[in-house]
């Protein structure tokens, strides 16, 4: 095992095997541990029409090996007290499994065998098909999941981060064996591995229990980097996913905003921790505290390797949409236009501050922490060095960072209700500078739809 | 009960405690927690309840304050109090005008939350480590358990909150529904866990400033309450500041504490739901154990061998084998008293409820015919076993678990009984608790159907 780049504080091994970087985050209290495998390549990849086939590779690693049926696969893991999870998200694959510290050689095997000697059966693949189909029909029936379906592909627009995960009806209905035979060994090459491991678990048995497999990885893979900039049109975009007998909207708001590298991504995770991102924020006190308008009124700002976006979310009854709506977008219009005020900077920045020991409280956090910043290409000392940042950041570095990327003009809106109510007082409020679709709820989103 | 003895170092902790607020803990249990881990239980002259662990490993320590009551409490036509009240506790007090309490924990870089359920309320606050927030956090507890003030304007604004937050749990969604009628259907809408925790809307409508007062004067004292901290921050420490906060408290009078009427399902009642869904849900329930009922930890074993993971007996055979469903579960509930065993199974988009159904009970009365075999059994063992060290992440996870058990049984140390008793479990105990609860007559069963395919 080399030893790695990392501070003293933070060990960073790598396994010795071709390079590959594994972050250990050991705690040996508990006879329990868990490891995660990152490939650095996820659905954002997946060729247009064809959607869903990265999601359908990973699950179909789960489905049986050469050497055991599903069935058989399954009883063997879960028998251990074990779980192993595949999540195909936008831009990584990650494989997660914990279990019992005793049986760690056993389940690592277990995920080596999964990715190397997938068992890839033609039955299994239509049966994961016919599941998908079905999971993705069931996805009308939860306002909350449909109203965020819809608004990360209406935020995305035409980009191939807004392409729905799991594939469409139709393009699941196209893929074929071969179809992901050709694609996972571009998923699964070493040299865009990322291992994390947590628990009771040393580098000397993580490195011996791996490396057998991590040698049958394909090494590389052709290169696959799909640029992400959102659209920022100048025009106010609404949709209403028309869903019947709704007593309640589930309300989506979004901008795009800059990459975690961008160096006012600080300066506005300061203002949006002001603007919805605690229980006291404007958003909160506004539609929740004074006018009990909905139980959640928050905002969030993502940020990834090349992108970001500032989203706010609320829930009123359908008799407060209207109102809850104007009232949401003039606060992020003042937001944009006047930013925050100096006492409002000193709570925010305590906020985060005094709440990062959370983000390092246990070994499974301060692993996830990391792998994170590893995954989207930050320095490790990134995390170190927060407070110092935080406290760094000036007032006129905040409002400048909302200035220049809080575009309420282009504003992104998607609203689950039953639209014969809430159709003509929308359109009224958003007025000739917006756009306002209807779109039946048991209709499927088509990605890039206008 | 008999108390282990009293070890000399903390015993000196105790003294320094009272001769520092002149109000002494008597310590009542000291148990091993965790694997190196040690919790303590203590109480206050006034009934007050305190449960402990330090651990080194935390920055952050959480503090947590149970409430023995929840909404088993409330009366019919004033359902849903026990949460409307948890959500006012957030108002304002003599001392701290609203919007005070939240500031004063979120300038210190606090997670904060609260919830209600059938037994219990609890409060939490997880916070950096220190003395000066371990104080704050007393202070600001022991403030709004006797000295909160309402008004009518701040009841109106959180009964809207609380209305919203049933659309969103309840009224809007398919999983909701149906869970509020089937507990209606199988206990009766008047049995105190047959009615929501949120509580029906006409209740939450009618609720008055006067029935919040009185509620607050009759279960938010000393006597009522446990507060569990769990981090890195000294017992000392801990004790001092909860007994400079809370030992002036006056010891109230409860209610005498009754048991819900035996819950009784006759023969087999049905209910339809006809909800705008793709995919139907059926939820059936059979009466089920106590928390404490020794049937308790063999049951969650039968059901980890014919639900958990992949590999669970229906799940696959439902899920995987005949694909009639997406989702299978069930769930014991982990009441002071006899609840419900439920059973939901979401089917696939344009198949039945009913056909889901034959299958999952078939594969029931099998399994409480012949059992589990070994080695579904070992299975079960280790999955309890991990999920056990799994569920332990955080302060805050520990604290709650430690609290639940306290707040519903009176004894945090039942936390770990499954874990402790797992492995007692046979294929015959196995087999015979699902026999036992599972295969009665009474039956309670709530479809719902989709829109289009009922018509």
């Amino acid at each position: 095992m080399d030893d790695a780049t990392g501070s003293r504080d933070h060990p960073r091994p790598r396994v010795g095997c071709r390079r590959v970087t594994a972050i250990l985050e050991p705690y040996t209290a508990h006879p329990y541990f868990a490891v995660e495998l990152h490939f650095r390549r996820g659905t954002a990849g997946d060729p247009i029409g064809q959607e869903g086939l990265t999601h359908l590779a990973a699950e179909l690693l789960m489905r049986g090996t050469r050497r055991q049926t599903r069935a058989d696969f399954d009883a063997t893991v879960e028998g251990l007290g074990a779980g192993i999870e595949v999540m195909a998200g936008r831009d990584d694959l990650a494989i997660s499994a914990d279990g019992l510290s005793r049986s760690m050689e056993t389940l690592i095997d277990l995920v080596g065998e999964m990715l190397v000697e997938p068992r890839l059966d033609e039955e299994e693949l239509e049966r994961l098909k016919r599941q998908t189909i079905a999971e993705i029909a069931e996805r009308q029936d939860s306002d909350e999941e449909l109203a965020q379906h819809v608004f990360y592909q209406v935020l995305y627009g035409s980009n191939p981060f807004g392409r729905p995960t799991k594939g469409t009806r139709a393009s699941l209905a196209g893929l074929t064996l071969s179809h992901l035979r050709e694609r996972l060994p571009t998923l699964l090459a070493r040299e865009r591995l990322l291992i994390g491991a947590s628990g009771d678990v040393s580098p000397a048995r993580l490195e011996s229990a791996l490396r057998p497999w991590l040698e049958r990885l394909p090494a590389t893979s052709v290169p696959e980097a799909p640029s992400v900039t959102l659209p920022n049109t100048g025009q106010r975009r609404v949709v209403l996913i028309d869903k019947p007998e709704r007593t309640q909207t589930q309300i989506w708001i979004g901008v795009p905003g800059p990459s975690v590298h961008h160096p006012d991504f600080l300066p506005l995770m300061i203002g949006n921790t002001v603007f919805g991102g605690t229980f006291t924020a404007r958003l909160s006190r506004e539609i929740r505290e004074k006018r009990g308008w909905s139980y959640g009124a928050n905002s969030y700002l993502f940020g990834l390797r090349d992108h970001g976006a500032l989203c706010a979310h609320f829930y009123p009854a359908t008799k407060d949409a209207v109102p809850a709506l104007r009232l949401g977008l003039r606060l992020l219009e003042r937001f944009a236009a006047q930013g925050v005020n100096r006492r409002e900077l000193a709570f925010a920045k305590s906020y985060l501050v005094n709440g990062f020991p959370f983000r390092l409280e246990s070994a499974r956090k301060r692993l996830d922490e990391r792998l994170r910043l590893e995954l989207l290409g930050l320095s490790q000392s990134h995390l170190d060095t927060f407070v110092d940042r935080v406290g760094a950041v000036t007032l006129a570095d905040v409002n400048r960072a909302i200035a220049t990327h809080v575009r309420p003009d282009s504003a992104r809106i998607v609203i689950v209700c039953t639209a014969k109510t809430l159709r003509k007082p929308i359109e009224r409020l958003v007025g000739s500078a917006g756009l306002v679709q209807v779109h039946p709820f048991d209709v499927e989103w088509r990605h890039g739809q206008d | 009960m008999r108390l282990p003895s009293v070890r000399a170092p903390f015993s000196k902790t105790l003294d320094a405690v009272a001769k520092a607020t002149g109000h002494r803990f008597t310590l009542e249990v000291e148990h091993a927690v965790g694997g190196e881990l040690y919790a303590r239980k203590l109480r206050l002259a006034n009934g007050l309840t305190v449960l402990m662990i330090h651990d080194p490993h935390a920055p952050v320590f959480a503090y947590q304050t149970w409430y023995g009551v929840g909404s088993r409490h409330e009366r019919s036509g004033k359902t849903g109090i026990a949460h409307l009240f948890e959500h006012l506790m957030f108002k304002a007090t003599e001392t701290m005008p609203e919007g005070t309490l939240d500031r004063l924990m979120e300038r210190r870089g606090a997670q904060t939350n609260a919830a209600t359920w059938c037994d219990w309320t609890y409060y939490y606050q997880v916070l950096p480590a220190s003395r000066q927030n371990l104080e704050l956090v007393a202070r600001v507890e022991a403030d709004r358990m006797r000295h909160l003030v309402l008004n009518e304007a701040q009841l109106e604004s959180e009964r809207d909150v609380v209305k919203n937050e049933r659309r969103y749990r309840v009224d809007d969604d398919p999983d909701g529904r149906a869970g509020e009628a089937l507990y209606a259907l199988a206990l009766g809408r008047e049995h105190p866990y047959g009615w929501p925790t949120i509580g029906w809307m006409e209740d939450i409508e009618a609720i008055t400033l006067a029935d919040c007062m009185a509620f607050y004067r009759t279960f938010y004292s000393p006597g009522n309450a446990v507060i569990v901290v769990v981090g890195s921050v000294a017992d000392k420490h801990v004790l001092t500041s909860i007994a400079r906060h809370y030992g002036h408290i006056a010891r109230e009078e409860l209610p005498s504490e009754s048991a819900p009427p035996q819950p009784c399902i006759d023969g087999r009642p049905e209910e339809s739901l006809t909800l705008p869904i793709a995919a139907e849900r059926v939820l059936t329930a059979w009466v089920g154990p106590s928390l404490a009922d020794p049937d308790a930890v063999a049951l969650e074993v039968a059901l980890e061998v014919l639900f958990g993971g992949e590999s669970g007996r229906i799940q696959r055979l439902l899920v995987n084998e005949l694909e009639l469903c997406t989702q299978v579960g069930a769930s014991s509930t982990p009441f002071r008293y006899e609840g419900l065993i439920e059973l939901s199974l979401s089917t696939k988009v344009g198949v039945r409820g009913e056909q889901a159904e034959a299958p999952a009970l078939a594969a029931l009365a099998e399994f409480a015919a012949a059992g589990p075999s070994t080695q579904e059994l070992e299975k079960a063992r280790n999955q309890v076993e991990a999920g056990y060290y799994r569920s332990l992440g955080t302060a805050n996870a520990l604290a709650s678990k430690l609290g639940v058990y306290e707040a519903t049984l009176g004894d945090f140390r039942e936390h770990d009984r499954l874990v402790r008793e797992v492995r007692d479990v046979t294929t015959e105990s196995a087999r015979a608790v699902v026999e036992r609860w599972m295969t009665r007559p009474g039956r309670a069963t709530i479809r719902v159907r989709a829109s289009d395919v009922a018509a």
